[in-house]
C-alpha cells in the first residue's frame, strides 16, 4: 500500500465524516439537553437536501444562498418537532418520545416520497468538476467546499458552546440537568433553541452532501442510524465524542469499502459500536449514563 | 391479585377470542383476508414473547425483529440447503434465535439504564446488513426465494403438505397453534416463579437482589425464552411466504413490534393480542386507501397513541374499570397518614406475638437461639456471643480521590443489635453498601459466617442470609403487599420454571403464603394486605420494606436508617419490632442518626467519623468517649444528658 493511496482513503474519510459529524453533534446535543434520541433529525437531512435541490432547480437560486435557506427551515421545522411533539411528551420519558421521533421520522419520510417522488436526485455542484490535486490526491473544490462549511460550523458552535450564555447554560443542563434547573435555567425554552441548532445541523448536512451523495426520501432513515451509532460510540451528549466518532466511523467505512468489500463498509461501523458498547459502555468520551 | 370470578371471566375471555381465531377463516374466504389472519398470528407471537422483555421485566428491546429474521432465515436455509424436514428446521430456528439471545442478552444484561436498548437496536441493524452482505449464502438484497412448503407427519399416509398457495386456512391453523403455545407459556411464565422475579427486575432491580433474587441469570433467561419464540416465529412465517428478503426484519419492523406492544398495553395479559390485531388491520386497512399516505396517518397515528394512551389500550381499559368497581364508596387510597393508622402496626404486632420480653434486653449468653427467625429450625443453632457472625476487616472504599471508608475493622456477634452511628458523610451507609455487595471495597474483607463474602453479588449474600433495607422508602410501589412479601419469600420458593410450567406448584405456594402471612402479622401490616404499595401511609412503607426483608430470612439484618423521618412514638415502635426481631434469633446492624434512640435499645454502638471508626463500645462508654462528644458538638445536648 503505497503513501498515495493511504493519503487518498484519509481524505475520503475525513470527508464521508463531515456529514456524519454535522448531524451527530445536534444529536447529541439533543440527547445531552432534553434525554432524547431525536430520529426526526434524519428526515431533517433529507429535507435539506430536498430544499436545497428544488431552491437550485426550479427557483433558481444560487447554490450558496440554497444551503442557509435550507438550514432556516429545518432549523425551524425541528423547533416545531419539539414544540408541537416533545414537549407534550416530555412527561411520559424516554422510550415513549423514541417511538414519537420515529413517528415524525416516517411521517415526513411518506410526506415526501408523496410529494417529491421516489427518484434518486443529485443536486448540481456549482464547482462542476473542478479538483486539487496534490502528491496524486484528489479532492475536489466541492468536498473541499463541504470541509471548510463543516470545519467552520463546528468551531463555531464549539465557540458559542463555549462563550455565550446560551450555549454555556446547554452544557449546564447536559452535564447537571438537576442542578441546572435550580439555578433557574429553563430546560424546555433552551431544548427549543437546541432543536433549531440541531436541525439547522442536519439540514445542512443534507444540502452540503447532495451534489455528491444521491438521495432519495429513504436517505433520512440510513442518515440517522450512522449518526444515532456514532452518538453512541463517542458517548451519548459528549460533543467531542460525536466529531472523534464521526473521523473513527467514517475512516473505517472508507478502509473496508477500499480493502475488503463496499457491501460490507456499513457492516463495518456497526460491529464497531456493539465492540464499543460491550468494552466501555458509556462510548468513548462519554461519562457513565445508567 | 384478584382471583375467583374475575378469573374466571378473563378465561371465558380467551375461550371466546380463541373461538372467533378458530372460526375466523371460514368466515373470511378471500385469501388477502386470510393472508391476514396468518400475519396477524405471527405478530402475536412475536408481541407476546416481546412483552415478556418490556412489559414484563422493564426490558426494552428493540431489536426483536433480528431474532424473528435469525429463526426465519435458519429455518429456510436449513431446509433449503440441508434438506432437513420441517420440524427438525422449526427447532434449529428457536434454538439459534434463542443462542444469539444469549449470546447478546449475557454481556448487555450485566448493565442498566439505556444500554440494553442501544445493544438490541444495533444488534438488529447488524443482522439486516449481515443478512445483505452475505450473498453467497442468503442471495442478499435479492431475496431467498422457493422455500419448501412445512410438511406436517400424519399417523397414516404421507405427510401433510401445507402448500400455503393453494390453502391459507389449513396453515392459519398452524399459526394458530403457535399462538396458543406462546400465550400459554407466556402465562405460565407469569404466574411462576420466574414472573415474580421479573416483576421485581421491572420494579426495582437493586431491591430484588437484596431479597436474593439473581437478576442477571432471570434476565437472560427471560432475554432467551423471548427470543427463543421469536425465532419458532420466523420459522412459521418462512415456510408461509416461501420468500424471505433482509428489510423485512430491519429496525423498522422491530420498531413496529414495540409500538404494538405500547399500544395494546405493556404488560397487560390481552395486550400483546389486542394491540397486533388493530395495528396489523389498521395498516392493511391504511395501505389498501393509499400506500403513501397509510405512511403518514400511521405516523400519526403513533405519535396521538403515545399521547393519548401512553398505557396502552387494555392498560386504559383496566384503569377504568378499576374506577367504575371502586366506585364513590371507597375512593384510592388516601395518602393522608392518620394518627391511628401510624401506631396501628405495632398494636397489631404486639398482640400475635405477645412481646413479653422487656424490650431492649438480651437473652441470656449461652441461649440456643435458631439462627433464622422465620425458617422451620433447618438452619444451625448459633451461640450467642461466640464467633463473629459478621466482621469486616480493613474495609476501603475510594471514589477518586476522595475516601468514603477508610481501614475499617469491626465485628458483630450473634444476637446482637449494634447501631453504625456518626455524622452526615461518615460512610455509614458507604460501609452497608461494601458488606452487601452493592460496592466493590478498594480494599479489606467482609467475614460472614466465618466465610469470606468480599465482593460477592447481593443476592448471593440475601441467600446466605445477609439481607439489608434501604435509607430511601423502597417497596414495589406499584405491587400490592402481599405481593411484595412473595418477592421477599421468592428465594424460599422450590422448583421454579419447569414447575411453573407444569403446574406442580400448589403445596409450597400453600406453605409460602402462610409464611407471608406470619411476616404480615408479625410486622402489623396484615390488615393493609391487598393494597398497593405505594398507597400506604410513609410509616407503614417503611414497615413494608423491613417485613420484605425479614421475609428473606436473614441471619443478620443490616437496617439503613429504618427510623427516617419518624416521629419519636413511630422511632420506639419500629425499635421495639427490632427487639422482637432479635428475640427471634436475627442479629440486627442499623444505622441511625438518632443517637439518643440507638443508645437506648444497641448493645453496642460503633461510631464513624470521615470513613474511620472513632469509637467502639457499649452506649454508657461511647457516650462518656471525649472524642465522640467533640464531633457530635451539635449533640452535646444529647450526649450530656
Amino acid at each position: 500500500m503505497d503513501l498515495t493511496t493511504v493519503l487518498q482513503f484519509a481524505v475520503n474519510g475525513v470527508f464521508i465524516s463531515a456529514a456524519y459529524a454535522l448531524v451527530a453533534l445536534g444529536l447529541t446535543l439533543i440527547f445531552g439537553v432534553l434525554h432524547i434520541a431525536d430520529f426526526a433529525q434524519g428526515a431533517l437531512y433529507m429535507l435539506g437536501a430536498y430544499v436545497s435541490f428544488y431552491a437550485t432547480q426550479s427557483l433558481g437560486l444560487s447554490y450558496f444562498v440554497s444551503v442557509p435557506v435550507a438550514m432556516g427551515l429545518t432549523g425551524a421545522l425541528a423547533t416545531l418537532n419539539g414544540a408541537l411533539v416533545y414537549r407534550p411528551l416530555q412527561r411520559h420519558g424516554g422510550a415513549l418520545t423514541f417511538i414519537a421521533a420515529l413517528g415524525i421520522l416516517l411521517i415526513l419520510q411518506n410526506l415526501a416520497l408523496w410529494l417529491f417522488g421516489g427518484d434518486f436526485r443529485l443536486i448540481a455542484s456549482p464547482f462542476k468538476d473542478g479538483k486539487i490535486i496534490a502528491w496524486g490526491v484528489v479532492l475536489t473544490h466541492h468536498q473541499a467546499f463541504v470541509l471548510g462549511v463543516t470545519a467552520l460550523l463546528l468551531v463555531g458552535v464549539w465557540l458559542g458552546l463555549r462563550y455565550t450564555k446560551p450555549g454555556k447554560a446547554v452544557r449546564a443542563v447536559a452535564q447537571q440537568s438537576e442542578a441546572a434547573r435550580l439555578v433557574g435555567i429553563d430546560s424546555m425554552r433552551l431544548g427549543l433553541a437546541t432543536f433549531a441548532l440541531a436541525g439547522a445541523l442536519a439540514g445542512g448536512a443534507g444540502a452540503l452532501m447532495s451534489p455528491i451523495r444521491a438521495f432519495d426520501p429513504h436517505i433520512g432513515a440510513i442518515v440517522i442510524l450512522k449518526s444515532f451509532a456514532i452518538v453512541i460510540f463517542g458517548g451519548m451528549g459528549s460533543i467531542p465524542g460525536a466529531i472523534v466518532g464521526a473521523l473513527v466511523v467514517g475512516m473505517a467505512e472508507t478502509l473496508t469499502a477500499g480493502y475488503v468489500a463496499a457491501e460490507f463498509a456499513d457492516l463495518v461501523s456497526f460491529a464497531l459500536m456493539i465492540v464499543i458498547l460491550f468494552a466501555r459502555p458509556q462510548g468513548l468520551l462519554g461519562r457513565a449514563w445508567a | 391479585m384478584v382471583r375467583g370470578g374475575l378469573f374466571s371471566a378473563s378465561r371465558a375471555g380467551w375461550l371466546a377470542a380463541l373461538a372467533i381465531a378458530v372460526v375466523a377463516p371460514l368466515v373470511v374466504r378471500s385469501p388477502a383476508y386470510q393472508n391476514l389472519l396468518v400475519v396477524t398470528g405471527v405478530n402475536v407471537m412475536l408481541v407476546a414473547s416481546l412483552d415478556l422483555l418490556i412489559g414484563q421485566s422493564g426490558l426494552l428491546s428493540l431489536g426483536h425483529a433480528a431474532f424473528w429474521g435469525i429463526g426465519a432465515y435458519t429455518s429456510a436455509l436449513l431446509s433449503l440447503r440441508a434438506g432437513v424436514p420441517f420440524v427438525v428446521a422449526m427447532l434449529g430456528a428457536i434454538v439459534a434465535a434463542a443462542l444469539c439471545g444469549v449470546v447478546i442478552g449475557y454481556p448487555s444484561l450485566r448493565l442498566r439504564g439505556h444500554y440494553f436498548v442501544l445493544v438490541t437496536f444495533i444488534f438488529g441493524i447488524i443482522v439486516t446488513l449481515l443478512l445483505t452482505s452475505l450473498v453467497t449464502v442468503t442471495r442478499g438484497p435479492m431475496g431467498l426465494p422457493g422455500i419448501p412448503f412445512a410438511t406436517v407427519p400424519r399417523l397414516w399416509g404421507p405427510p401433510l403438505v401445507l402448500n400455503t398457495f393453494q390453502n391459507k386456512a389449513g396453515y392459519y391453523y398452524l399459526v394458530l397453534g403457535g399462538v396458543v403455545l406462546t400465550l400459554w407459556l407466556r402465562g405460565r411464565v407469569v404466574k411462576s416463579r420466574m414472573g415474580r422475579a421479573l416483576v421485581a427486575i421491572r420494579e426495582d432491580e437493586d431491591l430484588g437482589r437484596t431479597v436474593g433474587i439473581g437478576t442477571h441469570g432471570y434476565k437472560v433467561g427471560v432475554f432467551a425464552l423471548s427470543t427463543g419464540i421469536a425465532g419458532l416465529a420466523g420459522s412459521l412465517y418462512a415456510h408461509y411466504t416461501t420468500f424471505l428478503a433482509p428489510e423485512i426484519f430491519d429496525f423498522v419492523a422491530s420498531f413496529d413490534l414495540f409500538v404494538m406492544n405500547l399500544v395494546g398495553g405493556a404488560g397487560t395479559a390481552a395486550g400483546p393480542v389486542v394491540g397486533p390485531v388493530l395495528l396489523t388491520v389498521i395498516r392493511d386497512l391504511l395501505r389498501a386507501v393509499h400506500p403513501v399516505l397509510a405512511g403518514i396517518l400511521f405516523g400519526m397515528f403513533l405519535i396521538a397513541a403515545i399521547a393519548f394512551l401512553p398505557e396502552g389500550l387494555v392498560g386504559r381499559w383496566q384503569k377504568v374499570l378499576a374506577s367504575w368497581r371502586r366506585g364513590a364508596k371507597d375512593p384510592r387510597g388516601s395518602f393522608v397518614r392518620t394518627g391511628r393508622e401510624s401506631v396501628a402496626w405495632d398494636a397489631h404486632g404486639g398482640e400475635v406475638f405477645g412481646a413479653t420480653r422487656e424490650v431492649g434486653k438480651r437473652p441470656a449468653a449461652g441461649q440456643g437461639v435458631k439462627g433464622s427467625a422465620f425458617a422451620d429450625g433447618q438452619t444451625a443453632l448459633l451461640e450467642w456471643g461466640e464467633t463473629p457472625v459478621l466482621a469486616v476487616e480493613g474495609l476501603t472504599r475510594n471514589f477518586g480521590g476522595f475516601r468514603a471508608v477508610s481501614n475499617l475493622s469491626f465485628e458483630v456477634f450473634a444476637g446482637e443489635i449494634v447501631g453504625l452511628v456518626g455524622p452526615n458523610g461518615a460512610g455509614k451507609t458507604t460501609t452497608f453498601n461494601l458488606i452487601t455487595g452493592f460496592l466493590r471495597p478498594t480494599a479489606g474483607r467482609v467475614w460472614f459466617k466465618g466465610q469470606d463474602v468480599t465482593g460477592m453479588p447481593p443476592h448471593e449474600l440475601a441467600r446466605r442470609g445477609l439481607v439489608r433495607t434501604f435509607q430511601q422508602t423502597r417497596v414495589f410501589g406499584r405491587l400490592t403487599v402481599m405481593d411484595n412479601l412473595r418477592l421477599g419469600v421468592h428465594r424460599h420458593e422450590p422448583g421454579g420454571l419447569r414447575r411453573g410450567l407444569l403446574g406442580l406448584n400448589v403445596e409450597e405456594e400453600a406453605a409460602l403464603e402462610r409464611r407471608v402471612q406470619e411476616v404480615l402479622e408479625f410486622t402489623g401490616l396484615w390488615h393493609q394486605r391487598d393494597r398497593r404499595a405505594e398507597e400506604l401511609p410513609y410509616g407503614e412503607q417503611r414497615m413494608l420494606g423491613i417485613a420484605v426483608a425479614l421475609a428473606v430470612e436473614p441471619e443478620v439484618l443490616l437496617l439503613d436508617e429504618p427510623l427516617a423521618g419518624m416521629n419519636p412514638a413511630e422511632a420506639d415502635a419500629t425499635m421495639a419490632l427490632v427487639c422482637r426481631v432479635r428475640e427471634r434469633g436475627v442479629t440486627v446492624v442499623l444505622i441511625d442518626h438518632h443517637m439518643e434512640t440507638l443508645m437506648r435499645y444497641c448493645d453496642r454502638l460503633i461510631v464513624l467519623h470521615h470513613g474511620e471508626k472513632l469509637a467502639e463500645g457499649c452506649p454508657a462508654d461511647v457516650r462518656a468517649n471525649p472524642e465522640v462528644v467533640r464531633v457530635y458538638l451539635g449533640d452535646e445536648a444529647v450526649l450530656a444528658r
